[in-house]
């Protein structure tokens, strides 16, 4: 009788046991990746068609918040980690770089990745962009067009007319610092900044709203992506909307994915990374992010070809650089 | 032979349902988040740099100022507004604006924002021409704060304190009158003092919203001079990962704040008695000087609220037929299972807590109750909602957890404008009525239930209608457990930005105003129902 139950016990719980679904892999994003006709949703069917097995997407506000909450969890449990996989980071995240919290990229996904793309050993790059300021052509009729970001500042004709986004509050307001930051130097930066307060409309809390005002005419210029240029020309027939090019150069944002050191998946997390870089999903990329992909194999839609090209700028902050930077901006822009 | 006691009173229920709530939603994760997860920031050192390099009292200063500003703007439109719709109930006019004055309210911020820089921006309807005219004119700054806080919450005004003027025992100001007082003293001293627990009650809730604006203040605002307590919580949390200097900042919010609200809170001079009688136009004005304040009034409202919203709706027009509805009908069927599920709970939620400040004979504990019903918005929605992910992370794993979690924290959101309405409600509740009751040998519950929950009807349906409102196109607490699955339609507003689709951005936020309308004819129809059943 015993040794029925026995086997009975045992039969049961290996049925259970390969009943179970498999653990799903989590995925901490930012909000626009997540939904319907997002990169998100895309790399989410293909993943679970591919490799049989179900992925979470947890969505945030922004990718700092999916970091921060990172840190927090890791503080709170450090063994055994929620999240397996941070999409959706960049190179304005002063935690990328941070040994502790990330596993190492597998050199075997970088290799058709430029090496001007690959700024950390700890994230995959997956788009790419340059910062620009884009302007209305029809509100910028008669005015010579603008040479450099210094005369954003010098030049008296532009009074009331540019909205950038707030570095407290959103990562391309952050990466417009660093494109000071780099183009200018640290003092002419902070001149920069004190002089811009007359060119300014509005400082927006986040690229949404900032371009939202800048498509209703509120600015002739906005500080957003060059890449924002083909959206328009894909979408709109005849834009008035392109973007100044400076020789001093573009400030470069990368955008990139990492695995989590206290991810149990983290072989099925590599997989998904694998799945970034997949020139399948490359292909697909620039009509989704409206961003460059990093594959530069990928034959790029039409609107991107005639995109010109910009000397890139590229400058990291670590977390005590970057809260005094935003202190610094604080006291400046008033 | 006695009569079987009840297992429970209602007393006793409502301090358990609302426990059981606010416990684990609010108490509990913030404890947690504050004195576990941000220990090592304790040193005050956070806090100090904000004092010294940061200009916290610049910040608190400008918060509550605009606040303060904001709220006598949105209470003299309001209560004008108030005034001229009960002395004209059955205007056509008047009847729209009751109906239809909050439409705006469940409206995502940033629509509005852009929609008043339609007719009021640089290139807008109106602001053009006024910036070709005076060269110093700009929508932006001080003004748009004030335009756009006092198109959300001179609503609030025209409900709590409209129902107040139009529930209000008007004899003694017939009487008044009769004897010879002037129309604009017996106003001033007698009507105006029967609606003013309804005003001191709509000032608190707006003053409350006003000063833990994020978006708007932004947006319109325009640089670090216009930051407020919020914009410095966020920016202590989200970018320098400062937990112990982000509560402490919203501690110096709770003290300022707690101060400035028990000020607005009613006292005990604020009397309002009920009256069922038949029901009558206000004695303010003279007919010809109504007409005037009416026409005035009228054109306030139109240029703050009725142009934003048409251009809005104005701008989508050419594009209605190229959206995609199923996504739209997806979002809004989970929109609206949500909004339901949220007002109920709600509902429920601010009558029990409402109901406690009114069975506690003691002035200041009710006054504290009140505050406390508050302390969820009041203590910086941005910390609250942080402590409450990392409470609990795993709600997100399943879409039943997270719909129901999203539900309990709007309920929790609208708990101060709910329990207002029920504050003001149960102060029209004559104490001797219950005293007399009492007296008859009337249990607690009979009590509430036969005379009680019949007399605020309408209070119950106005209620559950701003519960619903307030969860249609709020997006602050869908994003602390939004799961993979899970849309609404404020979110896709937010998602079709973020993907160059303005229009499509309008498209939902007019869907969100058509919805809006359709829940205040509803809400209109029960509502003449129940005045005709309760005269």
């Amino acid at each position: 009788m015993r040794t029925i139950l026995f086997c009975i016990l045992c039969f049961t719980s290996l049925t259970v046991r390969a009943l179970q679904p498999p653990i799903p892999l989590v995925v901490y994003a930012y909000e626009s990746l997540v939904g319907e006709g997002t990169l998100g949703a895309l790399l989410k069917s293909e993943y679970e068609s591919r490799y049989q097995s179900p992925i979470i997407l947890v969505p945030f506000g922004s990718a700092g918040e999916a970091l921060n909450r990172v840190r927090t969890e890791n503080k709170v449990n450090p063994s055994n980690g929620r999240a397996d996989v941070v999409l959706g980071l960049d190179s304005t995240d002063s935690g990328v770089d941070d040994e502790s919290i990330w596993e190492p990229i597998e050199d075997g996904l970088k290799v058709n990745i430029p090496a001007a793309l690959n700024f950390s050993r700890y994230c995959l790059p997956f788009d790419h962009s340059y910062l620009a300021i884009l302007y209305h052509h029809k509100m910028w009729k008669n005015k010579p067009p603008l040479k450099s970001l210094t005369e954003l500042v010098s030049r008296s004709d532009l009074k009331k007319s540019l909205v950038i986004q707030d570095p407290r509050t959103s990562s391309i307001g952050f990466s417009l610092l660093l494109w000071a930051r780099s183009a200018l130097g640290p003092e002419k930066s902070t001149e920069f900044w004190k002089g811009l307060t007359p060119t300014l409309v509005s400082v927006s809390p986040g690229w949404s709203s900032g371009y939202g005002m800048f498509l209703k005419n509120e600015s002739a210029m906005v500080s957003s992506y060059l890449t924002s240029v083909a959206y328009h020309r894909e979408n709109e027939s005849g834009s008035d909307i392109d973007a100044f090019i400076f020789p001093e150069g573009h400030y470069h944002q990368i955008e990139c994915a990492a695995v989590l050191k206290t991810s149990p998946r983290k072989e099925a997390a590599m997989n998904f990374l694998k799945l970034l870089v997949d020139p399948k999903i490359q292909s697909q990329l620039p009509k989704l992010q409206w961003m460059f992909p990093v594959l530069s194999t990928v034959k790029l839609p039409d609107s991107f070809k005639n995109l010109p090209s910009v000397k890139p700028l590229s400058l990291m902050a670590t977390t005590a650089e970057k809260k005094a930077w935003l202190n610094e901006w604080k006291r400046n822009v008033r | 032979m006695e009569a079987k006691r009840p297992i429970i009173s209602p007393k006793t229920l409502s301090v358990l349902l609302s426990a059981a709530v606010l416990f684990p939603v609010f108490v509990y994760p913030l404890g947690r988040f504050i004195f576990q997860d941000g220990t090592s920031a304790w040193s005050n050192e956070g806090l100090w740099e904000w004092f010294s390099d940061h200009g916290l009292v610049d910040i608190l200063v400008f918060t509550y100022s605009q606040a303060i500003l904001s709220t006598l703007l949105s209470a003299g439109l309001g209560i004008w507004v108030a005034v001229l719709i009960t002395e004209n109930s059955k205007v056509w006019w008047a009847r729209l604006l009751w109906s239809f004055s909050q439409v705006g309210f469940s409206l995502p911020a940033i629509l509005y924002v852009l929609a008043y820089l339609s007719v009021w921006g640089r290139s807008g309807v109106i602001g053009s021409w006024l910036l070709g005219s005076f060269q110093e004119f700009n929508p932006y700054g001080w003004t748009g704060i004030l335009v756009a806080h006092t198109f959300f919450n001179f609503p609030v005004f025209v409900r709590i304190v409209g129902l107040a003027l139009l529930e209000r025992n008007q004899q003694e100001e017939k009487a008044a009158l009769s004897l010879g007082a002037s129309r604009w003293i017996v106003f001033r001293t007698m009507t105006l003092r029967k609606g003013w627990a309804a005003i001191r009650e709509s000032s608190a809730l707006s003053f409350l919203y006003c000063s833990s604006s994020f978006l708007v203040v932004l947006l319109l605002g325009g640089g670090p001079r216009f930051t407020t307590i919020e914009v410095a919580i966020y920016e202590s949390i989200k970018m320098n990962f400062d937990v112990g200097a982000a509560s402490l900042l919203a501690g110096c919010h709770l003290l300022v704040f707690s101060l400035l609200y028990l000020s607005l809170s009613p006292s005990k001079r604020d009397v309002n008695r009920f009256s069922g009688e038949e029901r009558m136009k206000l004695i303010t004005f003279r007919p010809s000087i109504r007409r005037i304040h009416t026409v005035l009034m009228l054109f306030v409202v139109m240029m703050i609220a009725g142009l934003p919203l048409l251009t809005l709706v104005a701008s989508i027009l050419p594009h209605w037929n190229q959206l995609p509805w199923a996504l739209i009908g997806w979002a809004t069927s989970i929109t609206v299972c949500l909004a339901v599920v949220s007002g109920v709970i709600a509902t429920i939620l601010s009558f029990c807590v409402a109901y406690l400040g009114y069975t506690t004979s003691s002035l200041k504990v009710r006054r504290m109750i009140s505050l406390l019903s508050s302390l969820p918005v009041g203590i910086s929605t941005i910390l609250s909602s942080a402590a409450l992910w990392h409470a609990y992370p795993r709600v997100v794993d399943h879409f039943a957890f997270s719909f129901f979690a999203i539900a309990v924290l709007q309920a929790i959101g609208s708990l101060p404008l709910l329990n207002r309405i029920f504050e003001v409600a149960f102060s029209r509740i004559a104490k001797s009525w219950r005293w007399t009751a009492r007296s008859l040998g009337a249990s607690e519950w009979q009590l509430l239930l036969t005379l009680e929950v019949p007399l605020m009807a309408r209070s119950f349906l106005l209620a559950l209608v701003w519960g619903v409102a307030f969860s249609l196109g709020e997006v602050g607490c869908v994003l602390v457990f939004l799961s993979d699955h899970m849309t609404t339609l404020g979110l896709e507003v937010f998602r079709m930005m973020g993907r160059y689709d303005f229009v499509g951005a309008n498209v939902i936020g007019v869907w969100l105003l058509a919805l809006m309308m359709v829940l205040y004819a509803v809400f209109a129809r029960l509502e003449d129902e129940v005045q005709w059943r309760s005269t």
